[in-house]
Order: structure tokens, then sequence, then C-alpha cells
């Protein structure tokens, strides 16, 4: 009789469980891809810095056309905007400190970890996935090759880099696109909020927003290949991996991310 | 003088087989110069057996000794050093699909730092020469033959230069025509180093073989010589030979 209780009880602890679980495999699994000393010893190979440089590539410098595109886009549609909107209610510092704190801080972090997410962690999820089930990874393994330190760290450090770079560039293109357009068809005067906003940037919050973009970075290159080597035998796992790798780096990026700003809060005030 | 310390001594070794139960028992001592070929009608269990030697299976009793030292033992950090002394190519041979065969050749050498990039491109040139390879090296695997993919699995392995190739059947997609590529390079190879392979290529296994394992349904029987083996008296070996002699 107490048997449909304890199951319930049972399924509802197995499922309480399932998120911290899976929140402490991914934390267990970077700071193991990025822990230099994964072989007893800090050694530098050619062929690593090979997969990170490719994936710098990829991850990086193929990203920029759509982070342009995407930066000027919401330099007019935001940056001009809030400029046009909040100057007619506040003053000119006003505005200023919510270009940096919008625009600057967050926008840019969110959209680049979007694209990236979108564009490279699905990649590196189908790439290591299908190295995965067609046996290859075990064909690297038996020449005693680490495959962590050779094709996971030199990913997940690559995002980390390419998300760092890639929000600045998001950062001052939409800034510079939305000042620009105004300064063009309304007053050239606008043109001074690019130096305004460049000596509103705190030292503190650009540091605390960089470590948030290598963080980003580094968490979307880890969920991706995490769920990558989730894959087992079957072609039907990799599609379910890749969805579930985008899905979660969202989630925990924009979680991450409320998190940063109670952060950068305290140090507003 | 001191005996030479074998690569690879199994005593008593029996592997876990897939249904949790033990195999049979082998021994085994490796010797440089050897070719030791596994015969037997399940290929699958040849292939257990295999893994098992190169210290990648589960041991389910028996002792196994790589470089002397036990394989329960050995430190995790010396298993990258054994793998590039003991090389295993199964029998998929799997090439990094993403990379180049050329790439595919000089990537392990350059992840353990073996040699300067030139060094190594050399190298890879002159043993693809040695493995006599016709195929475009710059092409993705996808797009080589059975043959290429193989003798770059197996030259991938030798740049490390490895002591013993241990190969699961290492002839299992190629037309019988191409075996006699792979022959004259094993053959050549396996006289600074040790070969162990799998296979039901007898043609290979009787004109070079000095060590060979019968693995049957109860017992792990083992001949000196060719002619040890056709002389045997066991059922299994004599239904063997009746299959695949030629």
């Amino acid at each position: 009789m107490l048997q449909p209780l304890t199951q319930f009880f049972g399924a509802f602890g197995q499922f309480s469980l399932k998120l911290p679980r899976y929140l402490f495999s991914i934390l267990l699994f970077t700071l193991r891809v990025l822990n230099p000393r994964q072989q007893g010893r800090v050694r530098i190979n050619k062929a690593s810095m090979r997969t990170l440089v490719n994936q710098l590539i990829f991850s990086g410098v193929d990203a920029l056309p759509v982070i342009s595109l995407l930066g000027i886009a919401s330099g007019l549609a935001i940056t001009a905007q809030v400029i046009l909107t909040i100057q007619l209610i506040g003053e000119r510092t006003e505005v200023i400190d919510i270009l940096t704190r919008v625009v600057v801080y967050e926008l840019s972090a969110l959209l680049t970890a979007i694209v990236l997410i979108g564009r490279s962690g699905s990649a590196i999820t189908v790439d290591l996935g299908n190295m995965k089930l067609n046996r290859e990874l075990e064909g690297l393994e038996m020449l005693g090759m680490n495959l962590n330190r050779f094709l996971v760290t030199p990913r997940v450090v690559g995002t980390a880099i390419a998300q760092m770079i890639l929000s600045i560039y998001f950062a001052f293109f939409s800034i510079a696109s939305g000042v620009l357009f105004l300064a063009y068809t309304e007053n050239p005067g606008y043109l001074n909020y690019l130096t305004d906003i460049a000596n509103a940037l705190h030292p503190k919050d650009l540091s605390l927003y960089l470590i948030k973009n290598l963080m980003f970075g580094a968490l979307i290159g880890s969920i991706a290949s995490y769920h990558a080597l989730q894959v087992q035998q079957s072609r039907t796992e990799l599609p379910q991996q890749t969805q579930r790798a985008i899905v979660n780096s969202l989630s925990i990026i924009f979680v991450l991310n409320a998190l940063f700003i109670l952060a950068m809060q305290t140090s507003f005030l | 003088m001191q005996p030479e310390l074998a690569a690879i001594h199994a005593h008593q070794l029996q592997p876990e087989l897939s249904s949790g139960e033990a195999g049979c028992p082998i021994n085994l001592r490796t010797k440089k110069g050897h070719i030791v070929c596994l015969l037997g009608m399940n290929t699958q269990l040849l292939d257990i057996y295999l893994r098992t030697l190169a210290g990648v299976h589960a041991i389910s009793a028996g002792t196994l000794e790589l470089y002397g030292q036990n394989v329960a033992t050995i430190p995790e950090l010396e298993w990258p050093l054994l793998r590039q002394k003991i090389s295993y190519i199964s029998k998929a041979t799997p090439l990094l699909s993403v990379a180049s065969g050329f790439n595919n050749l000089i990537m392990p050498s350059q992840y353990h730092n073996k040699d300067e990039k030139p060094a190594l491109i050399k190298k890879a040139q002159q043993l693809l020469m040695d493995i006599d390879f016709q195929g475009n090296s710059e092409a993705l695997p996808a797009y080589l033959s059975p043959l290429e993919r193989v003798q770059l699995s197996i030259i991938r392995a030798v740049m490390l230069d490895p002591e013993v190739l241990i190969l699961d059947d290492p002839w299992y997609a190629l037309d019988p025509f191409e075996y006699s590529i792979l022959n004259q390079f094993f053959v050549t190879w396996a006289k600074a180093g040790t070969l162990i392979t799998a296979t039901s290529n007898v043609s290979f296994v009787r004109k070079h073989a000095q060590q060979i394992y019968f693995v049957g349904k109860t017992e792990v029987h083992f001949f000196s010589s060719w002619y040890e083996f056709c002389a045997s008296t066991h059922s299994e070996v004599k239904e063997y030979l009746a299959l695949f002699h030629e």
C-alpha cells in the first residue's frame, strides 16, 4: 500500500536531483578540461595548438560578419532609440549610464553568446559526437592521446577567447553605429557620446565584463563538448544531444548573466 | 646477462567476455622480430584477446605485464607512453575524418612532441613509400580506398616508433590481390619489432608467423610453426584448416 507513495517520493527525489547533478557534472567537466596538468605536467603540443587556432578561426574570425551585422542592427534599433527617448525625460549622464549598462555590459555579452551557441556550440557537439560515433576518438586514445587535451580543451579555450573578443567587438559596433547614425541624421554633436561612453566604463566593471564573457565562452564550449561525449552508439543520439547542448547552454548563460547583473548592480550602487 | 624484458607477457590471461564470463587462458610472451598470429572461428573473440593483450580490455583472471609492469598497477600517467610503445589498431581503422590523410599521420607525433614538423613530414613521406601508398594523402579519409585507409592507420601508429603493433585483421576490408602490399611492409617492420595480429589470412600466417595461437571454444592452443599447426590433432583446428586452408 505504501509502495505507490514511496515510488512517488522516489521519482520526485530523482527529479529534484537531476538538475543539481547535471550542473555539478558540467562544472566538474569544465574544471577538468581547463586543468593545465591533465597529464601530470604542463606541456604545450603543436597538435592541440592547431586545434585551438582552428577553433579561434571558426568561432571568432568566421563569426565577425554576423556579429558586425547584429552590432549595426542593434545600434540602430537600440542605441539610437535609447539616446533619442531617454534624453527627452532624463539627463545626459543617465543616457550614458543606460547605454553602458544595457548595450555594453548586457546586450553585447548575451547576443554574442546566443550567436556562439548557435554557430560554435552546435558545431562542436556535431563534430565531436560524430567522431565518437565513428570510433575515431578510440583510435586517438589508442595512440596515447588525451582526448580532453587534444580535442576538448582547445575548443573550450577557443570559444572562451572568441566570446570575449566578439562581445567587445559587438559592443563597439553597436554603440558606434547608433551614435554615427544619430550624428548623420540629427546632429553632429551626438558624436560626443562616443568619448562620454568610453569615459564611463569603470575598470572594475570592465574586468567583471571580461570575466563574464570568458566564463560564458568556456561554458558554451564545455557544455557542447560534454553533450558530444554523451553520444554512445546510435546516430539518433546526435541530434538529441545537440538540441540539449543548445537549450542547456542558453538556459545556463541567461541564469549566469542574471547572477552577474546582481554582482555588477552592487558595484554600480 | 639478464633476459630481454618482454613488451607483453601474459600468464594464464583470461579476458572478460561480453557475457561476463572468463575467456580461455592464454600464455604469451612477445619477442622482438616475431610475428604472432591469433586464429579462430570467432573473429570478435579474437579482437577481445588482442584488446586484452594491449591493456585495453578488462581482465577476468591471470596476469598481464607490459614491460615487466602488471597492468593493474600501472599508473594512469604512464599509459600515454605505453600506448605509443604498444599500438593497437582496430579493424575499423578509424582515422580522424576532419583531417586530411597526411595530417592524420603527423598529428599524433606532433601531439607527443616527437620531432619538428619538417622532420615528421619527411618521416611520414618515407613511411608512405615503404608501405607503397599510391593514393592522395591530402584527401580526407572518406575519399580514400579501404587499402589506403588501412595503410594510413598503420603509418599513423608507426610514426610513434612503437615496439609492438597489435592489429585486428588489417586485411579484413581488402581484396586478396592487395594483401601482399601489407604483407611486405609487416615483414620488414617486424624485423625490429613485434607484430601481433588476428587474421584469417592463412597465407600470411603460413609464410611469416613464428607464434600461432588458435583461440578455440574451450582452449587456446599454441603452435610454434605452421607445420605444427597443420599437424594438430585438435578437432577445432582441423575444422578451421578445412575451411580456410588454400
